[in-house]
């Protein structure tokens, strides 16, 4: 898969490269929400992975955009907010999963899988 | 100037010797006091009255005596002159008796006579007929007499005269004319005594009247002033009840006891005021330090969770990219990154549960599931892990039996109390769970073979932080675990207690009351109406279609009937007499544990698109079409049929 990973910290990036490289897909960083945006609508990515927190448009707007702007795309996103009402909030902004950090390998590829499924 | 004063001050100065009248008692005291003067004002005239009265009857007497005298005077000279002329006539001296009796007692008449003549003129008059008939005697009937003593016939020249008869006539005039004053005095008098009866009565009644009402006028003003009083403060009191605590009440200084109940009264709303001031100034600070504290809390641990993701993520994927590759060492410290990431982690998560729970904000999302579907996911890693150890694990299920939880927090619970057994149970020994229905209640029971901890310390455990075997055991625990399991256990209203003995183990029971739903779905349709003619109908269509049914007529009964055991369905008028039906409908629809129950709403209106939207199946107006409540009442004994035949398979 062609996965687009919007995540601005890089620990963050190394990790998800970590989880995901081995697996065959090929990965495409973008470090903050516009550039994210409009790499993920020039489109050509069968997934997006979003980190809520990101410097200028955030994780959970960038969804409401491109969703707004039809894109119908698997998007995921992973958060360090674990309070009540954040998951949901997620989901109303149009994310298909969210995921609450620390993710293990385990819990990503699960829920690529799942979200894969859905759309195919 | 100076005299105005003068007179102001005297004025000033006789008003204040007048006795304040303040208290209540004082006021009707004094109304009593006024009404008395009246009465005794009134008694003073009528006295007054009955004196002039009693005068009057005197007067009449006297003038009786008077006229009485004067027929006894009458008299006498009558038996005088028959006397004398009896004498004259026959010479015995015995006809002579009346004129020596009538002589004898004359002075006797004349002078009652006298005596009672009311008025100077009466009295001449008395003495002018005393003088006549002093002379009458004298000169007539002495000579009379003496010329008959003599003989012959000078005594019957003497009456032949005339002069006697005369004498006799002018007396007797006199006599008439002092008789006719006396007649006219009576006459007088009686008039006089008629008006002044009459007037006494006018009197006595006008007096008795206005002692009467002026009693009425002071009771009722004093009653007026009190319930008037009385009424303003009893609705300052209903304000300040209703919460109302801006109104002040009027209030008078130095007046009666009212007045100062009203001053009290207001002194005791101001001081509400303030207390409900500073209480709400107080929640509004609680309020917002909780919400700081709250915030500190979610950002610290985002921040905490930052660095853990990397800490956990890397050591997993180097686990998983190394795998094989490592010698046993380093895996071991791999493992260890790893285990100390998650330990971190678990930290942070019961810290956020414990404050969340602490302030509150924890709500339980309570479900209904039965005992092996709650326990599934618990029993299963408790297993593996008391396995990895070496220990015996058992569960036992008691029966099967429905409960409504927050299958979460409970989980967790278990969870927690699972993995502690596991924990400090050495390897050899042996871990159990149980979990009941019992009485309405949910119980379960951890127990382990395990190292136990002093009975003595039995509540401390349940402190954050109290920790027991440290050091002693391999695993370390965060020290949350059981302050935060006690939380949530009492969070469903529920007990937690412990028995153990060091060296032995230790159990843990908990109590969930109320937890246990009594039995499957229900089979009867709740009728919510209190016209009973129309719930009638709903019974009879019900049983027809062979559902029971239970009625109620107010919207508590209806709650309280649901929660009791669960109906197949509600059959709900909107318009019931002490409440609306449609909050009913809303407290079904918005608990997690009802919402999914079929609601039919009977209303009388057309408004069914507004209940459809609150969840109601559809709505039904009155007069109630029995066929489509048939096909629904048809579809829920057959829905409940179905659901009971499962329950029983299972």
């Amino acid at each position: 898969m062609r996965i687009l990973l919007i995540e601005d910290n890089a620990l963050n990036v190394d990790l998800f490269l970590g989880m995901l490289e081995d697996s065959g897909h090929e990965i495409v960083t973008a470090n903050d929400g516009r550039s994210g945006r409009d790499a993920a609508l020039s489109g050509g990515y069968d997934l997006v992975i979003c980190d809520v927190r990101l410097p200028g448009l955030d994780g959970l707007s960038v969804g409401r955009e491109l969703r707004a702007a039809g894109l119908t795309v698997p998007l995921i996103a992973v958060s360090a907010h674990a309070m009540a009402g954040d998951a949901q909030r997620g989901l109303d902004a149009g994310f298909d999963e969210y995921l609450t950090k620390p993710v293990s390998p385990r819990d990503l590829r699960a829920a690529i899988a799942r979200v894969s499924a859905v759309h195919s | 100037m100076h005299a105005l004063a003068q007179v102001a001050t005297r004025k000033e100065a006789l008003l204040s010797r007048i006795p304040r009248i303040r208290t209540v008692r004082q006021k009707i005291v004094a109304g009593y006091v006024a009404s008395l003067l009246g009465v005794v004002v009134v008694a003073v005239v009528i006295r007054a009255e009955t004196g002039r009265q009693n005068q009057l009857v005197q007067e009449s007497a006297r003038v009786e005596r008077a006229l009485l005298a004067s027929t006894e005077v009458s008299e006498r000279l009558s038996d005088m002159e028959t006397g004398v002329r009896g004498f004259v006539i026959t010479g015995f001296d015995s006809y002579l008796e009346p004129y020596l009796a009538g002589v004898r007692s004359l002075p006797a008449a004349i002078g009652a006579m006298r005596a009672n003549a009311a008025a100077p003129e009466q009295v001449a008059q008395v003495d002018n007929i005393a003088a006549l008939a002093d002379r009458w005697r004298a000169d007539v009937l002495a000579r009379e007499i003496d010329a008959r003593r003599r003989g012959g016939s000078e005594a019957a020249d003497l009456v032949a005269t005339g002069v006697g008869k005369s004498y006799f006539d002018a007396i007797r005039d006199e006599v008439e004319r002092f008789e006719a004053t006396q007649k006219q005095q009576l006459d007088a008098l009686a008039v006089l005594r008629q008006r002044t009866s009459a007037r006494q009565g006018v009197e006595l009644i006008l007096g008795a009247l206005i002692a009467a009402l002026t009693s009425l006028a002071i009771s009722l003003g004093v009653a007026r002033s009190i319930g008037r009083r009385a009424r303003a403060l009893e609705q300052a009191a209903r304000a300040v009840a209703g919460g109302d605590l801006r109104q002040r009440i009027p209030t008078r200084a130095d007046g009666d006891e009212l007045d100062d109940l009203a001053r009290s009264f207001e002194r005791m709303r101001a001081t509400l005021d303030e207390l409900v001031g500073d209480k709400d100034r107080l929640v509004r600070e609680a309020e917002s330090a909780t919400q700081a504290k709250s915030r500190f809390l979610a950002s610290v641990s985002h921040e905490l969770r930052t660095p853990l993701n990397a800490i956990l993520g890397f050591s997993d994927i180097l686990s998983e990219q190394t795998a094989g590759k490592l010698t046993a060492r380093h895996e071991r410290y791999l493992s260890n990154i790893h285990g100390a990431g998650e330990h971190l982690l678990t930290i942070i998560n019961d810290v956020l549960d414990l404050a969340k729970v602490e302030a509150g904000r924890i709500e339980l999302r309570l479900e209904i599931l039965d005992l092996a579907d709650l326990a599934r996911p618990v029993v299963a890693s408790a297993a593996q892990d008391a396995a990895s150890r070496g220990l015996a694990f058992e569960s036992h299920l008691g029966s099967d039996a429905r409960v409504r939880v927050d299958a979460v927090r409970v989980r967790q619970v278990l969870f927690n109390l699972l993995s502690n057994a596991v924990k400090f149970t050495p390897s050899g020994g042996r871990v159990e769970l149980r979990l009941a229905v019992d009485d309405g209640m949910l119980l379960a029971e951890v127990s382990d073979t395990g190292v136990g901890f002093p009975t003595e310390s039995r509540d401390r455990i349940f402190q954050p932080f109290e920790r027991f075997h440290e050091g002693k055991v391999a695993a370390p625990g965060t020290g949350l675990g059981l302050a935060l399991t006690k939380q949530l256990v009492e969070l469903h209203r529920g007990t937690i207690a412990v028995e153990t003995e060091l060296g032995r183990g230790s159990t843990f029971r908990l109590r969930f009351p109320g937890a246990a739903v009594e039995a499957p779905v229900g089979e009867r349709v709740l009728v919510v109406e209190d016209e009973t003619r129309d719930a009638e109908l709903v019974a009879a269509i019900a049983a027809d279609v062979g559902l029971a049914s239970e009625r109620v007529t107010s919207a508590a009964e209806a709650i309280e009937a649901i929660h009791r055991e669960r109906p197949s369905g509600v059959v709900l008028d909107l318009y019931l007499r002490e409440s609306h039906g449609s909050d009913v409908l809303a407290a079904i629809k918005l608990d997690p544990t009802t919402k999914d129950l079929p609601v039919v709403v009977v209303s009388v209106d057309e408004n069914s698109e507004r209940y459809r939207l609150m969840g109601a199946d559809f709505c039904l107006t009155k007069p109630l079409n029995r066929d489509e409540l048939r096909r629904w009442l048809a579809g829920l004994a057959e829905r409940s049929a179905t659901l009971a035949d499962s329950a029983h398979r299972r």
